[in-house]
Order: C-alpha cells, then sequence, then structure tokens
C-alpha cells in the first residue's frame, strides 16, 4: 500500500480565477461585526460623525433659508462654519479612533493565526501569500475607510444637498479626492504597522503593547526633539505629525506644523508602509514555507 | 510509561510557607520575563532617550553647549516620565496575569495549591524589578550623556537631582504597574482599555478644568518631581514655586506618594480579588 | 468505601447554555471513568471538582471540601489538562519543574521530582527541548508528568490519550490501571469509549450535563434488560448449541456463521448459567465466547435511545 505525506501542503493546483482575498476580508469582516466590543467602538466614532451632521445641517440651513439674527450670528461662530477645514479636523480627529479601532481589530489577526496552525489550513487552499496578506490588510483598510473616507465624503455630499448650488460645488469638488489621500495617509500605515506587528509578535497583546509603544514613543520624540535642538523640521520623525502635514497640504491649509515640504512627510509615511509590507511579507512567507 | 510509581513519595501535608511562594512566583516570573526577546524591545525603547543627549554632543558647542541641565531635565520629564513610564508599565504589567490568560496557561498554575496573592504579589515585585532594572540605569545613562552637555556637571547636587527622578519613577511605576496588571487580569482586551485610560484619559483629565484630574495617576507622579528643576540653583524662587505647585497641584510629595501606595495597594487587591473569582479557562467558549 | 468527591444539584451554566445539570455523584477512590460525547459536560465537571469554576448551583466537595481556592484540597489534586497550550519558550523539563515549584517544593525537590516524573512518561531524553518543538503525543506526555510529578492523592486526566501513538496509548492504559491499584483515585474522561474500557469497569456517563448512569459496565448492562444481550459462542457443533438455546423462553433469536452461533436473549445470567452447565457437562465443545454489544458503546447508545 502507498504510503503519502499526510501534512498539509501549500496548494500547488492552479489558483482559482477572481478575487481570491475577499473570501478573508468577508470572513475577517464578520467575525469582528459580531465582537460586541468593536460594534461599541463604530458606536462611538458616530458620536462624531453626528455633531458633524448637525454642524453642517445648522450651517447650510442658516445659509441657504435663514435670515434671522440670531442664525445667521450663530454662522460665524468658528466652531460652526463648514469649509474645507470641517472635513480636515474630522478626519484628524478620527484618526486616534482608527489607531484604537485598528489595533482591536488587528493586533490578533495574524498571530492567532499561527497560534491556532491557521496559516497551514489557509496555504493548503487555493490561497497564496498574497491573498492572505491582501486579505488581512483590505479588513483593516476597510474598518479604516469605514470611520474616516466613507463619513467624510457622505458629509461633503450632505454638505452639497443641503447647500445646493454651483458655488458650493466648486468649493468642495476637490475635497473627496483629498479625504481619499489623506484618509489613505491615516489608515495605511496604521494597519500595516499593526499587521506586521502582529505578525512578528506571538501573542495579540505584546502586538498591541509593541505597535502602540513605537507610535507614542516616536510622537514622544517627534515632540522633545525639535525643541531640544530648536529646529521644527525633526517633528518628521513622529508618523502622527508626518501624516499632518501632509493633511495640511491636501486641505490646502496654512501650515501649523513644521516647514519642511510636504514631500518629505509623504516619502516617511511610504517608507513606513514599505517597511511594515516587507516585515509582513517575509514573516508569511517564512511561515508558508514551513507549512 | 513506566510502571515505577513507588520511586515517587506522596507530597506532605503541611503547606510550605507563604514567603516561600512569594519569592519563587517573582523568581518564576522574573525568568520568564528576562528569557523573552521582546524584553529587548523594552530595553532598547527605554534607552533610545540617552541617544539624544549622545547626538547633540555631535552638534556644535555653540547650539547645545550650555543646555546640559535644560536637556536632562527635559528628557526626564517629557520623556521618562510621561512616555516611558506608563509605556513600560503597560509593556510588562499587563502581560503580568494576562500572558497566561491569554496562552490559557492559567489553568496550570490555578490548581496548585498556591496562594492567589503571593502569586500575583511575586509577579507584581518581578515588574518592579524588572522595569526598574531598565528605567534606572537609562536615567544614569542619559545623565551620563548630559554632562557631556555644558552646564551640567558630574556634581553631587546633580546626582541627587537624578536620584529625585529615580525615586519618582519608581513610585510611578508602582502606581501604573498595578494598575497595568489589574487591568491585565480583569479585562480582556487591557490594551485598548489601557491605551485609552492612560493615554487619552489622563490627557483629557489633565486639561480638564477642575478635580477630574484627581483620577489620575499621572497628577501624582507629576506632583512627586523636583519643583522647578531646571532653576533648582535658585533656592527663593525654588520655594516659593514649590508652594506654588503645591497650590496648584493640591497635592504635595508627601501626599502623592502616599496616593500612589494606597493607589498600588488597592488595585493589588482587585487583582487578587479578580484571580479568585474569575473563572479563567478557555471551555466555556468551546463549550458553548 | 467513603467518597472522594460528592456533587450534591450541582449546576454549571454559561449564559444560556446549561454545561451540568443538577448532578448527584460521589466518586470513590480507584479509577472512575468519566465518559460523554463532546459537550457532555466532562471538562466542566472536571474544571468544577479543581475549583476553577464555581457552581451555578448546588454544591461540589472533594475531600470534604469546597475545592474553589482551597489549597488544602488543590495540595493533594493532579490535573493533566485537556487543551494543548503550554508557556511559550519552555522546556519540558522547565515546565515540570516551575508547576512543582507552585506545590511549594524547594528547588532540590522540584528538580528531582521532575526528572522523575519525565522518566516515568519516557521524555528524558527530550526534556531539555523547547515544547514547541515537541510532536503532539510528546506535548501530552509531558501534561501528564506535570500531573503525576508531586504523587497526588487525587488525579484528573482530561482526555489523556489524546495525540498518542498506540505504544503510548497502551503504555498511559497501563499506568492508570496501575495508579487504580497503588490506591490513587484517577477521574479518566474520554469521550472513545474503548479508551474507558481499558481502564476502568467503573464509570459515569455523562449526556447534556446530566448522568445517564453511574456503576459497572456490566451491571449497567444488565439494567438494560428491554435491549437483548447478543453473545456469539464458537464451537464444534453449532447446531446442538442452537438446539439448547432454542427451547429457552429468553431467546430472541438466533444466527449462524462459520463455526459459530450468535444467540440474542433477554437473561444474560440465565443464558451463562446454561451455557456453564452445558461446558461443565461436555455437551458441547465452546472454543470461544463473546458479547456482541455489551461494551460501552453499545450500553451508551442504548441510554442516550
Amino acid at each position: 500500500m502507498p504510503i503519502y505525506e499526510q501534512t498539509y501542503r501549500a496548494y500547488d493546483g492552479k489558483p482559482l480565477q477572481g478575487f481570491r482575498w475577499w473570501v478573508m476580508v468577508k470572513q475577517e469582516l464578520r467575525i469582528l461585526f459580531g465582537t460586541r466590543a468593536f460594534v461599541y467602538l463604530l458606536i462611538v466614532a458616530v458620536i462624531h460623525t453626528s455633531f458633524r451632521v448637525f454642524q453642517i445641517t445648522v450651517y447650510d440651513m442658516v445659509s441657504v433659508s435663514s435670515q434671522t439674527p440670531a442664525l445667521m450670528a450663530l454662522k460665524n461662530v468658528a466652531m460652526m462654519q463648514v469649509d474645507e477645514r470641517t472635513f480636515f479636523d474630522y478626519l484628524r480627529i478620527q484618526s486616534s479612533l482608527v489607531f484604537i479601532v485598528t489595533l482591536f481589530a488587528g493586533s490578533g489577526m495574524i498571530c492567532n493565526d499561527f497560534r491556532d496552525n491557521l496559516i497551514e489550513i489557509y496555504f493548503s487552499k487555493p490561497l497564496t501569500r498574497l491573498d492572505y496578506i491582501a486579505g488581512k490588510t483590505i479588513t483593516l483598510v476597510l474598518v479604516g475607510a469605514l470611520l474616516t473616507a466613507i463619513p467624510d465624503t457622505l458629509l461633503v455630499v450632505l454638505h452639497n444637498l443641503l447647500a445646493p448650488g454651483r458655488e458650493t460645488l466648486r468649493e468642495t469638488y476637490w475635497i473627496p479626492f483629498s479625504i481619499l489621500a489623506f484618509s489613505a495617509c491615516i489608515v495605511l500605515p496604521c494597519a500595516l504597522g499593526v499587521l506586521a506587528s502582529s505578525a512578528l509578535f506571538s501573542s495579540e497583546r505584546y502586538a498591541g503593547i509593541a505597535v502602540f509603544m513605537i507610535l507614542f514613543g516616536n510622537s514622544a520624540l517627534g515632540t522633545a526633539l525639535p525643541e531640544l535642538v530648536r529646529n521644527p523640521n525633526f517633528s518628521i520623525i513622529s508618523l502622527p505629525m508626518a501624516v499632518n502635514r501632509v493633511g495640511e497640504t491636501l486641505f490646502a491649509q496654512p501650515r501649523k506644523s513644521f516647514p519642511l515640504h510636504w514631500g518629505w512627510s509623504a516619502l516617511f509615511i511610504g517608507l513606513v508602509c514599505a517597511f511594515c509590507c516587507w516585515a509582513l511579507a517575509s514573516r508569511i512567507r517564512r511561515a508558508e514555507r514551513a507549512s | 510509561m513506566s510502571a515505577t510509581l513507588d520511586k515517587v513519595e506522596a507530597m506532605p501535608a503541611a503547606n510550605a510557607p507563604y514567603l516561600r511562594f512569594l519569592a519563587m512566583s517573582a523568581h518564576h516570573a522574573l525568568v520568564t520575563t528576562l528569557r523573552r526577546k521582546r524584553t529587548i524591545l523594552a530595553g532598547v525603547v527605554a534607552l533610545l532617550p540617552v541617544v539624544i543627549p549622545l547626538v547633540l554632543t555631535v552638534f556644535t558647542e555653540g547650539a547645545f553647549g550650555r543646555e546640559g541641565n535644560k536637556i536632562f531635565v527635559m528628557l526626564m520629564e517629557d520623556i521618562y516620565v510621561k512616555a516611558l513610564l506608563p509605556l513600560l508599565a503597560m509593556f510588562f504589567g499587563i502581560m503580568l496575569i494576562g500572558e497566561d490568560v491569554e496562552s490559557q496557561t492559567i489553568p496550570y498554575l490555578l490548581t496548585r495549591p498556591v496562594p492567589r496573592s503571593a502569586m500575583v504579589l511575586g509577579r507584581f515585585a518581578s515588574l518592579l524589578l524588572i522595569a526598574a532594572g531598565l528605567i534606572v540605569p537609562g536615567v544614569f545613562l542619559t545623565f551620563a550623556a548630559c554632562t557631556a552637555l555644558g552646564n551640567f556637571a558630574f556634581s553631587a547636587a546633580n546626582l541627587r537631582l537624578m536620584l529625585h527622578y529615580d525615586g519618582a519613577l519608581l513610585m510611578g511605576l508602582l502606581g501604573y504597574g498595578a494598575f497595568c496588571m489589574w487591568l491585565g487580569a480583569f479585562f480582556k482586551r487591557p490594551i485598548i482599555t489601557g491605551v485609552m485610560a492612560l493615554f487619552f484619559w489622563q490627557r483629557l483629565a489633565l486639561y480638564v478644568p477642575g478635580l477630574i484630574d484627581f483620577f489620575t495617576i499621572e497628577k501624582y507622579v507629576v506632583a512627586l518631581l523636583p519643583p522647578l528643576a531646571e532653576a533648582r540653583e535658585a533656592p527663593m524662587l525654588r520655594t516659593a514655586l514649590a508652594e506654588y505647585q503645591k497650590k496648584l497641584f493640591l497635592v504635595g510629595a508627601t501626599k502623592s506618594a502616599i496616593a500612589l501606595v494606597i493607589i498600588a495597594s488597592v488595585l493589588i487587591l482587585l487583582t487578587v480579588l479578580v484571580v479568585r473569582r474569575r473563572e479563567y479557562s478557555q471551555a466555556k467558549a468551546m463549550e458553548s | 468505601m467513603s467518597a472522594i468527591i460528592e456533587a450534591q444539584g450541582l449546576s454549571k451554566w454559561f449564559g444560556e447554555v446549561v454545561a451540568v445539570n443538577n448532578l448527584d455523584v460521589s466518586i470513590e477512590p480507584g479509577v472512575t471513568g468519566l465518559l460523554g460525547p463532546n459537550g457532555a459536560g466532562k471538562s466542566t465537571f472536571i474544571k468544577l471538582a479543581l475549583g476553577l469554576y464555581s457552581p451555578s448551583r448546588g454544591t461540589m466537595s472533594v475531600f470534604g471540601e469546597p475545592p474553589r481556592n482551597n489549597l488544602r484540597v488543590l495540595r493533594r489534586i493532579g490535573y493533566c489538562p485537556e487543551f494543548d497550550r503550554f508557556p511559550e519558550n519552555t522546556t519540558g523539563y522547565e515546565f515540570v519543574y516551575w508547576l512543582n515549584r507552585f506545590y511549594g517544593m524547594t528547588g532540590a525537590e522540584a528538580t528531582r521530582r521532575a526528572e522523575e516524573a519525565c522518566e516515568r512518561v519516557k521524555m528524558t531524553e527530550r526534556m531539555d527541548d523547547l515544547i514547541e518543538t515537541y510532536s503532539r503525543g510528546m506535548r501530552q506526555r509531558i501534561k501528564i508528568a506535570q500531573a503525576l510529578a508531586p504523587s497526588p492523592e487525587l488525579l484528573f486526566l482530561d482526555e489523556p490519550m489524546a495525540g498518542l501513538d498506540p505504544e503510548g496509548r497502551e503504555e498511559m492504559f497501563a499506568l492508570i490501571r496501575e495508579l487504580g491499584e497503588n490506591g490513587r483515585a484517577v477521574i479518566v474522561s474520554s469521550h472513545i469509549l474503548y479508551e474507558i474500557e481499558r481502564v476502568t469497569s467503573h464509570v459515569v456517563l455523562l449526556h447534556n450535563g446530566c448522568i445517564l448512569a453511574r456503576g459497572r459496565v456490566h451491571d449497567m448492562r444488565e439494567l438494560i434488560d428491554e435491549h437483548p444481550l447478543a453473545v456469539t459462542v464458537g464451537c464444534g457443533s453449532p447446531r446442538d448449541l442452537a438446539r439448547h438455546f432454542a427451547e429457552d423462553g429468553a431467546t430472541l433469536s438466533i444466527e449462524f456463521e462459520d463455526g459459530r452461533v450468535t444467540v440474542r436473549t433477554r437473561d444474560p445470567n440465565g443464558f451463562f448459567e446454561k451455557l456453564n452447565r452445558l461446558v461443565a457437562d461436555k455437551a458441547v465443545d465452546v472454543t470461544s465466547f463473546a458479547c456482541a454489544d455489551a461494551d460501552l458503546q453499545s450500553v451508551f447508545q442504548y441510554l442516550v435511545r
């Protein structure tokens, strides 16, 4: 009787056509939305969005129809004004939540697969390493987009619906592109960083702490170093500040952060993403070989 | 499996002394933590501030030559106290009990006749030892590196300042460490709770006017710091500002130290209660 | 014999799931098999006895005391869990050594007992390797070693045969039997009936958190009088043998097969008495006989049905 190897083997048949990573995305999203704590975090995000909806509604209703002096005065209150800064601020505030939610959703995504020997099972299916990484990353990007790009773009649409006209359109047509780019700058390093940490650490908790430690330590250094060397450009070593610098440019905001050209910040963000991708891919590659 | 049952005699009926359990628990936690590669990561992070004054020495004398004192104080207060201390407490504290919960090995320990309080206290002692073992040399190396810059000699007064910071950091470690250990034992996802409590709530509470900042650990740690450390050479000003600080924070250094000890004691007690009462086991999920 | 474990009205539920439902059971020294399909409540019962869970209702006592957070009880207990989890970056020896230390042993004693326990489970050669490098069977052995090391009076073995190869299983069966013979109380849980049958005839049958039956397998079989006992007898003249039993009112059916005859009877005791008599009188030449459905599998199926 012939004896065959009984361990899991990488699938060596012809890969199936289509978006194979979508299976991973669906599975991860199903798990996440089945977690109560995750839903609570999303509800927290809704609170901020609701405030912005209120702000835009009041502002637009006042600008379009009201002649009441009190309401006109309200329109001039800086906090209630709606312009590109509103959408920029929305994303900036959401970025903290994006980090928390990504940490919640992503820190166990890969290390738990390692712990439960799921990697071997995944790679014994018609699923490549790229599909696996793409599936995990896209899940986190979608979750991030759910907190940033999607609601912010909807706010722009709401603004246009409540204050219809060529002027509003002229003022806001470019904002969705900026939202998309800025959201990518917020979400991508966050998602890739958390996934890389999850791949490198064997424990979900350590993965979470490590990524937070690096980000927070990096921000602390980014705050202290410019003061110590009396050169604000050293702020670029802080990832949140670099992201902010790109955001200022994308939303045509007056520069409040360091004066260095925004391109350097974009390059820094790109390098962080590339490093995380490399760490992630090399760890998964090793696991695939081992399986 | 060999049939040699008679070789192993039964355990004596009397339990071992409490202190042996305490020392053994600390020893075990110390050995396992020090062996982990991730402890090296924590060590690297703890020693990062040392690099800053060293890098600055490369710059010209004119730019940073007179800044040693200022740089040391800034590194201590902004980096060590506000960033590194809670980070290291989180890194080690959350996993003290949490690691066994997460890796589902806690039933091995809970089926041993070890007093739960000895287990928790022993592990907490190991946290203090390891974190202090990273922070104290880090502070000393930062101090030594800052003396390479001007206006900061290797003098007794400056050494006292360094020891003052060491003391404040260790007291802070007591509070933060106990808090993180409790988080790790109590919450299923302690990282998110820890990040929110230590880095969002503490920041928010310190900005909000009123007495809300009494519900933070940072308030008591900051109150322990040497008042106006940068201008400590002027005793009159120092005394006046110390009084001002006391009024501003509504607590002096002694009260803060007592508050931190009370916070740590209460949280350790809560952790013991959690470990005694919580039904840590994976079977719940499996069976349901 | 006084009971080591006693449960009265014991229930445990997790949310809406009832894992153990109103159990009244007492377990005496010796080897006891805890038997039931997955989700029957075996592990929950063991965890209640270990004090890892507190009962939702009812009482549980081990050595006459409630086990939860009770160091006196825990000192007399050993536990080999069903889960395959170990501390990270630890060798087999260190694993057993540190768990010995948690018994309050001195370093020297913990070392000696760890080495002896590793030897007993034939892990001496590999005990200094990291557990991550062990096979499933080795991990199972090292788990058993940590449970045996303090030489406890009461040993809980939750699915101890999982992952062991046939040779390992046989060794495990022998070890469990020997522990029982030496006066230790051993509670072995399994969902595989054959495994329990190999180590003990005393079983507690659990299903959906309830006790279906408790006692000796053979006694249980007799209780199920509505189910006939099928006995296959090998003999030189099957027809002669069949003729003796065909007259019996308790016989339900007789089947012939290659020098063997299978008799289904409603009165097992009467059948065996008659068979003994026939053999003694040399009326039939019996070469073999086996009860076709007296094993636990049949008992369990009958009871569940």
